[in-house]
This record gives C-alpha cells, sequence and structure tokens, in this order.
C-alpha cells in the first residue's frame, strides 16, 4: 500500500494533542468532589499516560511516564515520586513484554490497561502499607473498576493521534 | 526510546534505570529534606491556581444560575427572613456591645491587655484537595490580601480550621477534622480544659486525654481556649456528642460534633487578630 504509507508522514502531529490530554486529565484529576464520589475517581493521568507509551513510542518514553509521575504527585500534595515510580516500573514493564508482539487492538490494549491499573493500585497500596497509612481496601479498590470502565472512552477520545 | 517502532531490542535498560534511581532520589529528599521540595510546591501550586479556578467554574456557575433564576417572590420571602434575622442579631450586639465594654472595663481592673476585635476577610471557598485522606479546602483569597500561615479560618457558626499554605491568590485551609489538626478547647460548662483532634471524619472530632473522672456530658458546647496562642480563644469549636468512659482505660473517648459546616460551607471568614489569641485562658468568656 504505497499510497497509504505516503499519507502516513502527514499524520497529525501529536505533540498538541498530548499536552491538551494531560491538561485536562489534570483537571479531570482534582475536580472537587464529595468524600464517597471521590473514590470512585479512575487513575485517570496512568490511563493518558499509557494511551501515549502504546500509541506513540517514539514521542513517548520512561521519562514521559517520569514527568506525568511528577505532576502527578504534586497535583496530588502525594510523597514526590511515588507516582514516578510506578509510572516508570508500569512503563518498562509494558514495553519490555510488548516487544515481541506489538499488536495493539482496541482489545488488547485494554487487557494492557487492566493490568497496569491493578499494578498501579497494588504499589499505591503496598507503598501506603509500608508508611502506615491506613485507610479501608474496598475504598483502595474502587477506583479499578471505574478505570477499566473509562479506558474505552479515553480510547475514542485519542485514537484519532495514535499511530 | 525505541527509534523504530518494530524494533525488537529491548526498550533502553539505562534511561530506566536512571529513572528509577531519581524517582528514589526525589522520594528520599521529600522524605528526609522536605523543605527542599517545598519552594518547587509551592510555586507550582501557585501555577495550578487556574486549574482549581477551571475546576470550581460549574460550581459557581451553577450557584450563579441559581441567583440568576430566583423569583421575585423567593427574594421578597428571603428579604424578609433576612431583615427579622438581622434585626434580631442587632439586638444581641447591644448586648454584646454592652458586655464587651464591660469586659473591657473589668480587664483593666485586672490589668491584663485589652482585647479587640480583629479585621476580617470573607473568602469564597474554591476547591478541595484532591487527596481523599486529606481534609483541605482551597479559598480564592491570598498574599495579596494580606493572609498569612496561621490565621483562623470561621463560618457563620463556629471555627473551621486555619490557613496552612497562602499563595498570591489562593489559600489552603486545614479542617479541624483533619487526622493530623489538634487544638486547645475549654468546656463551657465547667471550664475543663482538653485537646480536640481530627479523625479524618468530617462529622466527628475526638476529645484527648480527658480522665474518666472528669464531670463531661452530651450536649455541652466546647469553645477554642486560645491556649497555645494559634486560635483565638472563645470561638466555638463544637458540642460534646457521645461520651464513654471504659473502667479499663485512664481516658475516657468523647466524640465532638463541629458546629461549623466543615462538608458544605461555601464562605469562610478568614480572621485578623492576634490579640485575642493572647487572652488568658481562665478570663470568662
Amino acid at each position: 500500500m504505497p499510497i497509504a504509507k505516503l499519507n502516513f508522514e502527514k499524520r497529525k502531529d501529536p505533540l498538541w494533542m498530548i499536552i491538551i490530554s494531560i491538561v485536562i486529565g489534570s483537571v479531570l484529576l482534582i475536580y472537587p468532589m464529595s468524600y464517597e464520589a471521590a473514590g470512585w475517581r479512575p487513575v485517570i493521568m496512568l490511563m493518558i499516560m499509557l494511551f501515549w507509551i502504546l500509541y506513540q513510542p517514539v514521542w513517548c518514553g520512561v521519562w514521559f511516564a517520569f514527568g506525568m509521575g511528577i505532576f502527578t504527585d504534586l497535583l496530588l500534595d502525594a510523597p514526590l515520586g511515588l507516582n514516578a515510580l510506578s509510572f516508570v516500573l508500569i512503563t518498562f514493564a509494558t514495553r519490555y513484554f510488548i516487544r515481541e508482539r506489538r499488536i495493539l487492538t482496541f482489545g488488547n490494549s485494554w487487557v494492557i490497561a487492566t493490568l497496569a491499573v491493578i499494578a498501579h493500585i497494588t504499589f499505591l497500596w503496598i507503598s501506603q502499607t509500608i508508611s502506615g497509612t491506613h485507610f479501608t481496601i474496598a475504598r483502595h479498590w474502587q477506583p479499578l473498576g471505574t478505570s477499566i470502565l473509562a479506558w474505552p472512552v479515553i480510547y475514542y477520545c485519542l485514537h484519532k493521534w495514535r499511530i | 526510546m525505541q527509534p523504530n517502532l518494530f524494533s525488537r531490542q529491548p526498550p533502553s535498560f539505562r534511561s530506566f534505570i536512571i529513572a528509577v534511581i531519581t524517582c528514589l532520589v526525589v522520594l528520599f529528599f521529600d522524605w528526609r529534606m522536605p523543605y527542599v521540595i517545598q519552594p518547587a510546591r509551592d510555586v507550582l501550586y501557585a501555577a495550578y491556581n487556574p486549574i482549581y479556578a477551571l475546576a470550581s467554574y460549574p460550581v459557581l456557575s451553577r450557584e450563579w444560575l441559581n441567583q440568576q433564576t430566583k423569583s421575585e417572590a423567593q427574594l421578597r420571602r428571603e428579604n424578609t427572613a433576612m431583615q427579622a434575622e438581622l434585626l434580631q442579631a442587632q439586638v444581641r450586639l447591644q448586648k454584646l456591645s454592652e458586655l464587651s465594654a464591660e469586659n473591657n472595663r473589668l480587664r483593666g481592673l485586672l490589668d491584663t491587655p485589652l482585647i479587640i476585635d480583629g479585621r476580617m476577610q470573607i473568602a469564597e471557598v474554591i476547591g478541595t484537595d484532591a487527596d481523599p485522606l486529606r481534609h483541605i479546602i482551597i479559598i480564592n483569597r491570598g498574599s495579596v490580601d494580606h493572609l498569612k500561615i496561621g490565621q483562623t479560618v470561621l463560618d457563620d457558626k463556629g471555627i473551621m480550621g486555619q490557613l496552612i499554605n497562602v499563595y498570591p491568590h489562593s489559600a489552603r485551609i486545614m479542617l479541624l477534622s483533619d487526622k493530623e489538626h489538634s487544638l486547645s478547647v475549654r468546656l463551657e460548662r465547667t471550664g475543663m480544659r482538653a485537646i480536640i483532634s481530627g479523625t479524618g471524619d468530617l462529622g466527628q472530632l475526638k476529645m484527648e486525654y480527658v480522665p474518666t473522672s472528669a464531670d463531661i456530658k452530651v450536649g455541652d458546647k466546647v469553645f477554642s481556649s486560645g491556649l497555645g496562642e494559634h486560635f483565638p480563644a472563645g470561638y466555638l469549636v463544637g458540642t460534646v456528642s457521645k461520651v464513654s468512659r471504659h473502667t479499663s482505660g485512664e481516658f475516657a473517648e468523647i466524640s465532638v460534633k463541629p458546629a461549623a459546616q466543615l462538608a458544605s460551607g461555601h464562605h469562610v471568614v478568614v480572621l485578623f487578630s492576634e490579640s485575642l489569641a493572647q487572652e488568658q485562658p481562665y478570663a470568662d468568656r
């Protein structure tokens, strides 16, 4: 398909979309909600980061994940570097395990996103247990469900800018 | 980064290791030397202010719509109710000013510093902290309006909390119910001093280090005592809602229901009163 390939080079430049998606994600991340509702807030920054890692690997790598993680930490007032560490580990693991078979259908990406969210929440849970912050396990796992449901929405909004 | 999309090379281990080490170094710095990170946090927090403003915009616009769509009859009703309330308040104020004058005279006899009611600043709540474990709200006044860290924040019912960070156009308030918050109080009925700490629950505070033998009952009003020179004395904190005395423990478990609307307040008052904080704890309210 040479003609299709010719057009490929003129695809939209994702830089602005990456920035806009991060800004919108950060607004959703800190949008004021009641205490009960806030428990259901999906881990939106992780999923936006994962989308760009999967679909724009030339633009976004480990350092992109690091930057997003630091940004998330500052927004959440979390210990600086906690989310960054989790994001970097997830990015590297994703990269490492899909390097042999980069067949990113929507279904595959959904499975990857689910595993990434589980890994992220487990990481936060372990680190909070170590640092002695306690809150109920039920509340801790609430974002998992909403995050899994939110992935198709994020994919639908951003898939125009995938490669 | 991968140079080629379909490259089967494993991703660069070197940058991964460097990133992980950077994370750990940053975590260590944040843990041992938070003051190194704090200026960066403050600058970025001020930069994020537009995001908070944007996030609170739908809430504000809903209030604006509410204001616009009120009917005339409703406004009249509200006006009448408010005038009645104002009249009551003024009558009370007359009595209060007399009491205040008397108090000043008595204080003059006792040779203690005069109490001057400070200036106050009304502010609007524009957001809450994103971390659900902290009870922190954000208001739309900051160092431009001469706010300072440590000032007391009230609403019309009682003490809400204190300022913990001040940025040029916003400030963060730690509510009484935050787990890390404590203040010294005095019971109205007996004058007993105690410490009240947050529990992480917006509707409940706990009173600590009160011996089981103490004279305390459900319904007792709790006022700030001014000890610690942090909060001014004599403002309502809450009412005692539950007292359980276990024979095994040395201290009673006492729950206090906060008077201020911690969960739902929209306007708050920041108090500029330093002389009140110096008030003598044993002076009657």
